[in-house]
């Protein structure tokens, strides 16, 4: 398995993939909202498609490329839906925010100019309390601007 | 966003600029360490054991097999509690359970193990007996005396009444008389992080991560629990994945100062969701029963009001929540006559606790419903009716009669959304429905007071060191959970120091470095730790002027001149401004009743479509206008306003905590509906600006107001849309479907 394309190794094949990055990766990112694949904040790309690493063992996996939140960044800085989330307020407490700009990432990957209804869809898996999801539609409108 | 200037300040650099919020960009990396990300070497790792019936008696708890399992460290229950109270305005609840169980899911055990496994392993080794009564789970039921009293003294919490004029006379010279009973349901927060934390013991001195929004009471309570002394205590409170009222009390952080005192390791406990919804507080469910009466013109001549509300199994805020119901009873409205009669009781079920609005909503549903209702009977327009009626800098509170400060603007927030093309032009709206969707419009208003209203002795603390090379630091507020506040409290720094933003540190939620300052809660973290920020400035300003500078300030010179006198660290406190207009008000009353001297308000307009064949509602729009004294970062209060009417749409719509005789049904997120990305309608905040003197720079507490119209307006769009009263929330597609059916027959 590739982590945030590190290679990396897994002595348990029934760890949920979420545990694997937090406790043995100390990758923190993805967040537990409630290990049932309902609130999307644990949200990461297993071979460029978001799943909820609640839901998957790392050996259903061992040969996926895994990418996280803390693999989007470059090194010249924010990724561009980061940056965005941070000049819209589009996180407020942050706990969903990570999820939220791994399923961006995602979606923008396979649709660079998503309409409405597009990022909708894309987002309905990441529950966010505190925003009323608004100021994050604005953030992926405005990297289309 | 539509920005109306009534006055705004003349001399702000930061104040009034949407500044991102300072820990944006570690979030958005996931490099910011929530309280439950963090680890301590030789961490254990907490599981709390729990009961699964709502009401009964412990006879027997065996733990001797769980201390057996492998890995398991420690097993505590209430015998390890030093003094098992719990409570922050009644103490009335145990830390652990020792005797009788009064709500599903209440605490017994905790055990330490060294791998979640193993805790787990050993919380599920333990064995309870227990003798299962029946519960108690109706709160009318509660107040018979025939109901099985659930505290010593019985199970009528707090009865709260009071009347202006004369009612009965009122009501009975009325031209209509609305008479109709309201219910709203158990909501619960959802923080997207369900909570936890870590505790540790070292040096006889605790340490206690937790989110928590009043970090100075979880101190005085994990003190009193232990028998120590609150200044062996030190929580740090943030940052935490959502509030919202939910992290306010509870045991919580108890448990992980036993769990570390005991094993002398480092403890953390990750709460479930399963465990949130099962025992987490939720906002109460009221029964409210409104007679509200009308002149011929529209003016209302009395309003008579009567709410139970259900506690819960402990006090908790109950008693709070009933006070600040019974001041927003009468809405942002004036009327000769009113009356409030309202009573909690404990009962079996959810522990209702504090939720954004504090008991505000659960007000303003029968009240703007019943208005809408007298509107129709008048054959007059509803929101002619709300501006007949509102409030008016200077006039008495309807209920209690203290005289109404100036700064609010209920009248300007109302006009704001009477202006609005989505109000004005409902009717044209309504007629393009097409298919089976019917078309609504409504209208709904609120008000809601800053801070903890008078003679509660609200205040709110801040330190704020100068160091040697003039930098700046700033300590202050309880909590952090979303809301901008060390980014508002830069601002407000920032433009009293007159100095660059970026170079002012704020530390917030830390009871070892911030001095008391109270909740992050009751729409005060600005109102009232804004001022103290402002305080400590305006303080630093005048020890930099007593040793001879003037402008403009050198820093480097006022950061060496003041460390050299001793007079580099300021800490002030500020004092929440009482009534002091007390009008009609008896001055005995104002202990008793806690009126508030600075209120915000909101007013919505919602725009809906409702199916006629399958009653399901669509909330098209909504626009709120909101009366926040200045903005001092108004993408903050598009956020929370915007985050505010979404928690508001569920309410409205779709959230319905269930029980059955006391046993939790809505278990997880599987069953619990909140909106997604995909409920958003189209929203829009108006913000009304014009200063508050006593609030910093002007500015005034507005979380939580913005959500108590959401649910009314809803409503009567609904109402607008088929013609249906809803009287009870959350107005689901089965309700509405009855209730279409209900005005066939």
């Amino acid at each position: 398995m590739n982590v945030n394309g590190q290679k990396v190794s897994f002595h348990s094949p029934a760890q949920r993939l979420l545990d694997y990055l937090r406790d043995s990766l100390e990758l923190t990112g993805a967040k537990e909202g409630c290990g049932m694949g309902e609130c999307g904040a644990c949200t990461v790309l297993v071979d460029g498609e978001p799943v909820c690493s609640c839901l998957v063992l790392v050996g259903q996996i061992s040969n996926a490329d895994v990418v996280t939140v803390e693999g989007l960044a470059g090194a010249d800085g924010l990724h561009p839906v980061q940056q965005a989330i941070v000049d819209c307020h589009a996180s407020q407490c942050g706990f969903c925010t990570p999820g939220v700009v791994v399923s961006t990432t995602a979606l923008l990957a396979r649709r660079p100019q998503p309409d409405e209804t597009e990022v909708r869809e894309a987002l309905v898996g990441n529950l966010c309390r505190c925003t009323g999801y608004q100021a994050i539609f604005r953030a992926i409108t405005s990297l289309g601007e | 966003m539509t920005t109306e200037s009534v006055e705004a300040p003349a001399r702000t650099r930061y104040v009034g600029r949407s500044v991102p919020t300072r820990d944006a960009d570690v979030v958005v990396t996931g490099e910011l360490e929530y309280l439950t990300d963090m680890t301590l070497p030789n961490m254990l790792h907490g599981k709390i054991v729990r009961t699964n019936v709502p009401h009964g008696r412990l006879l027997e708890l065996e733990t001797e097999a769980a201390r057996r399992v492998p890995g398991v460290v420690a097993v505590l229950t209430a015998a390890d509690v030093p003094n098992n109270i719990l409570g922050a305005i009644v103490p009335d609840q145990p830390v652990l359970v020792d005797g009788l169980i009064r709500q599903f899911g209440d605490a017994v055990a905790l055990v330490a193990g060294t791998t979640v496994a193993a805790a787990e392993a050993g919380a599920a080794a333990i064995q309870m007996k227990v003798e299962t009564m029946p519960a108690v789970s109706d709160p009318r039921e509660a107040l018979r005396a025939s109901a099985p009293s659930l505290h010593d003294g019985g199970n009528l919490l707090l009865e709260l009444t009071h009347e202006r004029g004369d009612v009965d006379q009122a009501l009975a010279g009325a031209a209509v008389v609305v008479d109709r009973t309201f219910l709203t349901q158990v909501q619960e927060h959802v923080c997207l992080e369900p909570g936890g934390g870590v505790g540790q013991y070292k040096n006889g001195q605790f340490t206690i991560w937790a989110g928590t929004q009043l970090p100075g009471n979880s101190q005085s309570e994990v003190a009193r629990a232990l028998m120590i002394d609150p200044e062996d205590v030190r929580i740090i409170s943030t940052p935490i994945g959502g509030s919202f009222g939910s992290k306010a009390e509870g045991p919580f952080p108890i448990f992980l100062a036993l769990l570390a005192k005991a094993t002398d390791r480092p403890v953390r406990i990750v709460l479930t969701r399963e465990e949130v919804m099962a025992v987490g507080v939720k906002r109460h469910p009221f029964r409210v029963h409104t007679r509200l009466g009308l002149d011929r013109d529209g003016r209302i001549v009395g309003l008579d009001t009567d709410a139970i509300v259900d506690a819960g199994p402990y006090a908790g805020f109950s008693p709070a929540v009933l006070s600040i119901a019974a001041e927003a009873s009468t809405g942002p409205y004036s009327m000769p006559n009113a009356r409030f009669r309202g009573r909690a009781a404990y009962t079996n079920n959810s522990n209702g606790g504090a939720f954004r609005g504090y008991g505000v909503p659960q007000m303003a549903f029968p009240l703007e419903s019943s208005i809408l209702e007298a509107a129709e009977r008048l054959e007059m327009d509803a929101a002619e009716i709300k501006r007949r009626n509102i409030l008016h800098p200077g006039d008495p509170h309807a209920l209690y009669g203290h005289t109404i400060g100036p700064s609010f603007r209920g009248a300007e927030t109302l006009d704001a959304v009477i202006d609005h093309p989505w109000w004005r032009d409902r009717a044209a709206w309504k007629e393009q429905a097409t298919g089976p969707w019917e078309r609504g419009t409504g209208i709904a208003a609120a008000l809601k007071g800053c801070g903890y209203g008078s003679a509660k002795g609200d205040r709110a603390g801040a330190r704020l060191q100068i160091s040697i090379d003039g930098s700046i630091t700033i300590w202050a507020g309880p909590n952090h959970s979303g809301q901008f506040i060390e980014t508002a409290y830069a601002q407000v720094a920032a433009d009293a120091l007159r100095r660059p933003y970026d170079e002012i540190l704020v530390v917030v939620g830390d009871t070892e470095l911030v001095p008391e300052s109270g909740s992050c809660a009751a729409s005060r973290s600005l109102y009232m730790g804004g001022g103290a920020v402002l305080k400590a400035c305006e303080e630093l300003i005048s020890r930099i002027r007593a040793v001879g500078l003037a402008d403009p300030i050198d820093w480097n010179e006022a950061g060496e001149r003041l460390g050299a006198k001793g007079l580099a660290l300021v800490e002030v406190y500020h004092d929440a401004p009482d009534v002091t207009e007390l009008g009609e008000m008896h001055p005995d009353d104002v202990p008793r009743l806690h009126p508030h001297r600075v209120y915000s308000s909101a007013v919505h307009v919602a725009r809906v479509e409702v199916n006629r064949f399958t009653g399901q509602v669509e909330v098209r729009g909504i626009a709120c206008a909101v009366d926040c004294g200045i903005a001092v970062n108004p993408a903050g209060v598009v956020g929370q306003t915007e985050g505010a009417i979404l928690q508001g749409i569920g309410l409205a719509l779709m959230e319905d905590f269930k029980l059955e005789a006391g046993v939790p049904q809505t278990t997880s997120l599987e069953t619990y509906l909140i909106p997604t990305a995909g409920d958003v309608p189209e929203l829009e905040t108006i913000i009304v600006e014009g200063g508050e003197e006593t609030g910093p720079f002007g500015a005034k507490g507005i979380a939580e107001v913005v959500l108590v119209p959401t649910a009314p307006a809803i409503t009567a769009a609904i109402r607008d849309a088929v013609g249906v009263v809803v009287d009870r929330l959350p107005a689901t597609p089965e309700t509405v479907y009855r209730l279409m059916e209900g005005l066939k027959s």
